[in-house]
């Protein structure tokens, strides 16, 4: 009972944590941000082990947070507004190769992050080249180049 | 916010719910420095100066944290005041055995007994005849989370109640 409560808890406590902390930050791990996520990790581990290290636990704990990730995603499916809450929504960052400061500054994100992604995906080098810069809900930028 | 030519080609763009997120994620930051505060502070069961208390009786002192965590020790530093002689007894109320795992008492007593309700520790003078203050280390966790209270002192009739706050 007691372990089934700390996953759940752990698994809510990590989403809502992980979800504030913004999409990107996820979606393009720096090398500190990995390391981060591994102490993360490491922390979750013990809060939701605690001193049992039983495989009976281990069982539990596992079991308990595939089961609570199904009927997650199953309320997603159900309700759209819950998914939007969970999972956020796309976003146009630049437009016309005209950046939208005020999403670029909501969402942490800057121009180079936007070149960075362009370069990456399109080989687009300036700004100018740009027709659509969208942050996804996956965290991503995907980058529509002008014809 | 602007509104996009190209609003269309992207149906999952919702400029309202960001709108709304972006001020329930600015309240989520807010929350996440002031639970930084408070563990500095000491009031979520750290060592912090707003995180110790005093109860004390004409006979004996107790200092203890009044913020606990579950699964986690804490300790009671017991400290005699007042006449002391050969030796001294320790009442501690059954009540912190059933709310938390006592580990160990130091120094060791000479006899521990159960009487009506509390455990009668008794502690023997040093060769100096002075008494060592008691160190009771417990781990919390016997009941649910929430309130921990006990009774502590030397007799029935000086008893000190201490309250605690057990965290998950």
């Amino acid at each position: 009972m007691d372990v089934v409560i700390r996953a759940v808890a752990m698994y809510a406590l990590l989403y809502v944590i992980l979800r504030l902390s913004g999409k990107r930050n996820m979606a393009e791990l720096s090398p500190f941000s990995f390391v981060l996520l591994l102490i993360v990790a490491e922390s979750t581990q013990q809060a939701l082990l605690g001193n049992d290290f039983s495989i009976a636990t281990a069982l539990i704990v596992i079991v308990t947070l595939v089961l609570t990730e199904l009927v997650i995603s199953a309320l997603k499916q159900r309700f759209q507004s819950f998914e939007t809450w969970l999972e956020g929504s796309a976003l146009i960052l630049v437009e016309d190769g005209k950046p939208i400061k005020k999403r670029l500054k909501a969402t942490k994100i800057d121009e180079g992050d936007i070149l960075s992604a362009a370069r990456k995906s399109q080989g687009i080098m300036t700004m100018d080249q740009i027709r659509l810069a969208v942050l996804e809900k996956s965290g991503g930028i995907s980058i529509i180049p002008r014809q | 916010m602007e509104v996009t030519q190209y609003h269309s080609f992207i149906p999952s763009e919702d400029l309202s719910f960001q709108q709304r997120f972006w001020r329930v994620q600015r309240i989520g930051w807010a929350v996440m420095a002031l639970i930084v505060v408070a563990a500095v502070l000491g009031l979520l069961g750290s060592a912090g100066f707003l995180n110790n208390a005093t109860r004390s009786t004409s006979s004996l002192q107790v200092q203890y944290r009044p913020i606990v965590r579950r699964d986690t020790a804490t300790t009671y530093l017991i400290t005699f005041q007042g006449q002391q002689g050969s030796q001294r007894q320790l009442l501690i109320a059954e009540r912190l055995f059933k709310q938390a795992d006592v580990r160990s008492v130091s120094p060791q007593p000479k006899s521990v007994t159960l009487v009506n309700g509390f455990y009668r520790y008794s502690f023997a003078s040093d060769d100096d005849g002075k008494l060592a203050p008691v160190v009771i280390s417990a781990w919390p966790g016997n009941t649910v989370v929430g309130p921990i209270s006990f009774q502590i002192g030397t007799d029935q009739a000086h008893l000190q109640t201490v309250n605690q706050w057990e965290l998950p």
